[in-house]
């Protein structure tokens, strides 16, 4: 058995935000940062709820990698207002910290470390959550699941359940706009790694298979596009919903997995954005994995428009695809290009591998690898060699 | 703008009806109807129920193509009971009607027919709705349709909401291993036409794609399997969900010609939609084709078609669907179905009538005129190539 769990209601496409319009309730809390309301997201927002007949109020401290602490400020701001609804308006951070402080202001007896799939929570018993991304990448408006800083023990909390999924998405290519190309490359390539992720782990079921693949075929056409014309509008559209997509197939099928392991322990220790770091692994993943799951592989290659007489040629051609989509976006295929010098990378391997080691993400992934394996596919990603081992 | 209604939660796979001892709710209406309350399904379902602490009571009395004295009926049924959850159990006509049910017990001032999409229904104040098919084929589990028959003015009401579509749909593939080999195929095939018209209809967006594609691999890949052998669990599996992912794509994108042209011989040849669907879909697609050439060629790819160019990679997919329909001994064209020349010339215009008056085609690609409409019907019951 499992389960595929999404959003009730998604809306996309031009004029997707006009769907506020239509939502009913009395109080909106729009939950967003300083940046986003300074681009005035946050008034056309607001203009829209108030011509449903909402009152609205915002809530705009959310830092990058929201700390506990604005969590708790969050829901101490939603207690004195009550909002009936909540409004997760922004990046990954913005959302993810709706998502927080809306079950905060639902179970007021919880703290946040305490969130997890198995505790039941019993949310909407006084509000809902409709989340709304400004950039394209990171689907925490189709997950179900926040990531939160300790700042005191110095960890991130990955927290969440099903039932704090987004009652209501909206993805309007609009917004995604202004994203700088650095940006729309890193958040880009985050997303074909989450979908290809998701169509090679052991959970993948038929529905995440679904969204995933057409989420992969999305990206290698049209990120070089969004990538280099700003204005593309189909290029932008198109992306905005792969990354949905990507999302609701990782979140349905997989934890996370190799390529977010590794980039999360590399990203941490050498202090490099998450999309970047998690791309540069996955055609040295591809390479490991497709050891076992050479035929998922294919199949995603196959869907791309590779023809191979064999898997293996299939599976090889699609991690030559792969680079040469993070070339065309001026995104590293190797950590030595990212300005790592050796020495300092062999410093830190063992911590590298320490740290995915720990990390719960890769129970999923088709091959589990020891130690030294690991090791050995930092070493490779470093220089950039095919994985032959 | 688009708007995508998907049910917060869809269970998959083996023993996925488990998930209803997770339920929390106080008492439950399953609404189904007599063929299923005789199997053992009802009892399953009503077993996790109680597990879950519920309590259960069942209304049997839905028959094929539910009338609205039923639904009157069924609502009455659920007002004195008063269930916080509806289980429609069963093919389309059961969750159908637990649609609808559910429609006039939260709304007591309704009639079914006053149901329509920009009416604000305003459900889930007293209940929500769980569907489990028991057939592979309909995708009303996810659709937000309902088609009641008003047996006074002899007609069949199709309305609609995006507030009916399930709280949670569940599909195990073990309540579909007792199906008939014949009902297998023609449903199928129903699966078939739906994803493949969503995949070409005008209305298509991402989501629909993402899901019309896989279904459509999952029946080519194992509709044969589930045919041959009924207890091919895994075969089972994909075939059902295929009709759910087939469900969600076209509930999103309408109908295409394929059911305007099968509609009208069902209605005035007595025949069930499921056994139809199939032999008019390859005729659809030859017509359609020089309209959407590259979305049919789309289609010939992902299911493994090798061919030069779209027009190959079409007629090649046209073959596939034949070979396919051979394979699980559908006819290939009306006149197969034993239907004489003379009965069905002199149905014609009634038959071309009744297609043309198909609102839900408008987004297909291509839209025939009455005469094309006359042809067409033609070319299906000789069961030759489409040329115009």
């Amino acid at each position: 058995m499992s389960e595929f769990t999404a959003p009730r209601t998604i809306i996309f496409g031009e004029g997707a935000l006009e769907y506020l319009k239509e939502v009913e309730g009395k109080l909106a809390l729009i939950v967003t940062d300083k940046v986003v309301n300074k681009l005035g997201f946050v008034d056309r927002v607001a203009k829209y709820l108030k011509e449903a007949g909402m009152k609205v109020e915002v809530f705009d401290e959310v830092e990058p990698e929201p700390s506990i602490e604005t969590i708790m400020k969050g829901a101490e701001f939603a207690r004195k207002y009550g909002p009936d609804w909540f409004v997760g308006l922004g990046g990954g951070s913005c959302m993810d910290a709706a998502r927080a402080i809306w079950i905060l202001y639902e179970c007021p007896d919880m703290e946040v470390a305490e969130i997890n799939p198995l505790v039941k929570l019993g949310l909407r018993k006084k509000a809902r959550l409709i989340c709304i991304p400004t950039t394209s990448g990171t689907g925490s408006e189709a997950s179900w699941g926040s990531v939160i800083t300790d700042a005191k023990e110095k960890r991130k909390l990955e927290v969440g359940s099903k039932e704090a999924v987004a009652d209501i998405a909206i993805l309007d290519p609009a917004l995604p706009k202004l994203m700088p190309p650095k940006l729309v490359a890193d958040t880009g390539l985050d997303a074909l790694t989450h979908a290809i992720e998701a169509y090679v782990n052991r959970w993948a079921n038929d529905f995440s298979d679904a969204v995933a693949i057409k989420a992969i075929q999305i990206v290698f056409e049209y990120l070089p596009r969004a990538y280099i014309n700003r204005e593309d509008q189909e290029a932008k559209d198109k992306m905005h919903n792969a990354a949905t997509m990507a999302t609701l197939a990782v979140v349905n099928s997989a934890v996370c997995s190799m390529p977010h392991a590794m980039g999360h322990s590399f990203g941490a220790l050498f202090h490099i954005p998450h999309g970047r770091t998690v791309s540069v692994f996955l055609p040295y993943v591809i390479q490991y994995s497709a050891k076992e799951a050479m035929e998922r592989y294919a199949e995603i290659a196959r869907a791309i428009g590779i023809e191979a007489k064999t898997d293996e040629e299939a599976v090889e051609k699609l991690v030559e695809a792969a680079k040469r989509l993070m070339e065309e976006v001026g995104e590293p295929t190797a950590i030595k290009d990212m300005g790592i010098s050796w020495e300092d990378y062999e410093k830190n391997l063992d911590g590298l591998v320490d740290r995915v080691m720990k990390s719960m993400c890769t129970i999923t992934n088709p091959p589990v690898l020891d130690m030294e394996e690991y090791k050995k596919l930092f070493i490779y990603a470093y220089e950039g060699k095919k994985v032959d081992f | 703008m688009w708007e995508l209604t998907f049910p917060r939660t869809v269970v998959i796979g083996e023993n996925a009806l488990e998930y209803l001892k997770t339920v929390e709710g106080k008492r439950a209406l399953i609404v189904t109807d007599k063929v299923i309350h005789k199997l053992d399904f009802v009892e399953k379902v009503a077993n996790y129920l109680k597990e879950a602490g519920l309590e259960v009571k069942v209304f049997d009395e839905v028959e094929p193509e539910p009338a609205i004295e039923t639904i009157v009926k069924g609502a009455e049924f659920a007002r004195k009971y008063g269930p916080d959850w509806f289980i429609g159990l069963g093919g389309g006509s059961c969750m159908d009607a637990a649609k609808a049910i559910w429609v006039l017990y939260e709304r007591p001032d309704m009639e079914v027919a006053a149901i329509n999409p920009l009416e604000k229904l305003g459900l889930r104040k007293k209940a929500r709705l769980i569907c489990i098919p028991t057939t592979s084929g309909t995708g009303a589990d996810v659709t937000w349709a309902i088609v009641i028959t008003d047996k006074k003015e002899h007609r069949k009401l199709e309305n609609a909401s995006r507030e009916i579509v399930a709280d949670i749909v569940i599909l195990d593939p073990e309540l579909t291993l007792n199906l008939p080999p014949r009902l297998t195929a023609g449903t199928g095939l129903d699966v078939l036409a739906h994803a493949v018209e969503a995949y070409v209809s005008q209305y298509r967006n991402d989501f629909s794609d993402a899901m019309a594609i896989k279904a459509i691999q999952n029946i080519f890949d194992y509709l044969p399997r589930a045919y041959k052998d009924g207890n091919d669990k895994e075969a089972r599996e994909k075939v059902h969900n295929a009709a759910t992912m087939a469900g969600l794509a076209f509930s999103n994108s309408m109908h295409g010609l394929g059911h305007s042209l099968g509609h009208p011989i069902g209605a005035l040849f007595s025949i069930p939609h499921s056994e139809i669907i199939g032999v008019v879909l390859p005729y659809t697609i030859e017509y359609n084709a020089m309209n959407a050439e590259d979305r049919y060629a789309e289609i010939a790819r992902a299911i493994g078609i090798e061919a030069e160019t779209s027009k190959e990679a079409i007629q090649n997919l046209v073959k596939a669907i034949r070979d396919l329909i051979r394979k699980i001994d559908v006819p290939a064209s009306v006149r197969e179905m034993g239907i004489s020349w003379e009965e069905y010339q002199q149905k014609l215009d009634d038959l071309v009538e009744q297609g043309s008056s198909y609102i839900t085609s408008f987004t297909s690609p291509r839209l025939p005129s009455s005469e094309e409409y006359r042809k067409l019907f033609v070319y299906a019951y000789e069961g030759k190539k489409v040329d115009f």
